[in-house]
């Protein structure tokens, strides 16, 4: 039911000389500049009143403009959004491993879980509203919510796909559980871990956005509003692509993370199955 | 985990009552305990309505109700089918041309890590109020996990299997069509049981920032309100979505690779 099932056929761009990352790199860098110069091209061969759609030059323009007024707004976006994925990876982490220790809590929590987890999380955002009010606590609540699940889910699976063989080994040595937990269970799980918080980085931004969307005072999902109802849309586009850089940046930074705790996974490039 | 297709004997329907019930047994006694709770401790509905609250004011919208899920499902089912569509050709497009995938391809990982639902605000200036920026919004949000995961599953085949279509001088579109088609359809799937609830999202979304129809506009009513019975409905109503999807998709899943049981506990 998670995306980690797979054991990332994604083909990973080769970790080579700066060269080889260049040459990986040429094809999309080629695109990309190909596409923007597209872009202000025909904004003004076609004339396109800057209203529907602005070229790229006016973007940037807008953006140095308004980009001092923006530089509050976006931290505090930056603030929810990062101590909402940090608290929920802390306690998505506790939440499995307190499942996978304890058969009494598993029944109780799992069952809540696994119906939680058919719902859009965003839909939360209304009643995490009422009972907390406006502020930026309910808004980490939600954007710790969405990034929760696939975190819990993913490190679940992670702490109880140990082969039995190696639970055996550890019984017949007399492990006490929490020692099974600690020095089989969790380094096990920790590709899996990493797995659902590299997803858990995109969702945190959504989460983090859907709420300042309902909530209207602070952050780049409450000026994003603002520039729709002035029909601003360099400012729209602006916003939208440093939100990209926001979720980059923090799938960026889990990825790091991955690659510092599991030195040895990079080796293998390439992809394939 | 090839096993065979599990047969409907005594033992087994006996594993499945033993999956199924104590899940239902345990939400049961949940509402009960909700109603015994809320009727003991006197909470005020604005803060925890009792389930026989929320069951009534759902029976007393439930026109409303009705036709608000309609639009989101609708708008939430038709992004993710063309989403479908539309990735699937342009992962084979990218079979055709090494220099767009490689080109693309990083880029649309890139972008799955954005926040899709940025795109609202915009398509709602271009494209007005309505179903449509709705549906696109849903079709972003899903296009990129089916494109990534229907990409690596084209790629993923053993060089050797190549290697014998091409001495059997087999056309790329044969090898296409016999070779990687099949092999990518698991992670298709994958990609396509992520899709399915992100669809929901991505339609939700954009209807809470167009606030004009759906789900979400219900949803922001109420949060205005303070209705929590209604937001508990549209929870509820919700989730139901979202399982259905998810079931949907798992059985056309089942259907199209029978010989694959993937068991979960």
């Amino acid at each position: 039911m998670w995306r980690g099932e797979r054991d990332e056929p994604v083909p990973e761009m080769k970790m080579g000389s700066g060269k080889q990352r260049l040459y990986a790199a040429g094809p999309a860098i080629i695109i990309l500049s190909v596409t923007i110069i597209a872009w202000e091209m025909i904004v003004r061969v076609f004339n396109i009143k800057p209203m529907f759609l602005p070229p790229p030059s006016l973007v940037a323009e807008n953006a140095a403009r308004f980009g001092l007024m923006l530089v509050p707004h976006i931290s505090v976006t930056l603030y929810v959004t990062v101590a909402g994925f940090i608290v929920g990876a802390l306690l998505a982490v506790a939440m499995a491993v307190v499942i996978t220790y304890s058969t009494l809590l598993r029944n109780t929590l799992l069952p809540i879980l696994l119906v939680v987890q058919s719902v859009p999380k965003q839909a939360f955002a209304p009643l995490v509203l009422v009972w907390f009010g406006y502020g930026d606590v309910p808004k980490i609540i939600i954007a710790l919510l969405v990034g929760f699940f696939p975190i819990v889910i993913d490190t679940t699976a992670g702490l109880n796909a140990v082969e039995p063989e190696l639970l055996d080994l550890a019984r017949t040595m007399q492990a006490s559980k929490m020692k099974i937990l600690l020095k089989v269970r969790l380094p096990n799980s920790i590709p899996y871990f990493f797995n659902g918080l590299k997803i858990a980085a995109a969702l945190s931004v959504v989460g983090a956005l859907v709420a300042e969307f309902l909530t209207g005072t602070y952050g780049l999902g409450y000026m994003m509003l603002q520039a729709q109802f002035a029909m601003n849309m360099a400012l729209i586009i602006t916003i939208i692509f440093i939100l990209g850089l926001i979720g980059i940046g923090l799938f960026g930074a889990a990825s790091l993370a991955e690659r510092l705790a599991m030195p040895w996974k990079r080796r293998m490039g390439g992809g394939g199955g | 985990m090839g096993n065979p297709v599990p047969r409907m004997n005594f033992a087994n329907v006996r594993h499945r009552l033993h999956t199924i019930v104590p899940p239902i047994l345990f939400m049961v006694v949940a509402i009960i305990a909700w109603e015994i709770v809320v009727r003991a401790l006197d909470i005020r509905p604005i803060f925890l309505p009792a389930p026989s609250f929320v069951i009534e004011e759902a029976i007393g919208t439930r026109s409303k109700l009705l036709s608000e899920t309609l639009a989101t499902f609708y708008e939430a089912i038709a992004g993710f089918a063309i989403s479908i569509v539309t990735a699937v050709l342009v992962a084979v497009m990218f079979i055709q041309s090494q220099f767009l995938r490689r080109g693309l391809l990083p880029l649309f990982i890139l972008i799955e890590s954005t926040p899709q639902v940025a795109f609202a605000p915009l398509l709602l200036v271009w494209f007005g109020y309505g179903y449509l920026p709705k549906i696109i919004v849903a079709l972003l949000v899903c296009f990129f996990p089916i494109v990534v995961d229907t990409t690596a599953g084209l790629n993923a085949v053993e060089p050797e299997l190549l290697d014998l279509s091409r001495i059997l001088q087999a056309s790329n579109l044969k090898i296409l069509l016999k070779i990687r088609l099949p092999n990518s359809i698991p992670y298709f799937f994958n990609g396509v049981k992520t899709a399915s609830a992100l669809s929901v999202v991505g339609a939700l979304v954009a209807e809470f920032v167009a606030t004009d129809s759906g789900l979400g506009l219900l949803l922001l009513g109420a949060q205005l309100r303070f209705d929590m019975a209604m937001i508990i409905i549209c929870i509820f109503i919700l989730g139901l979505i979202g399982i259905g999807l998810y079931a949907v998709t798992s059985l056309a899943e089942r259907v199209a690779t029978p010989w694959r049981r993937q068991h979960q506990s």
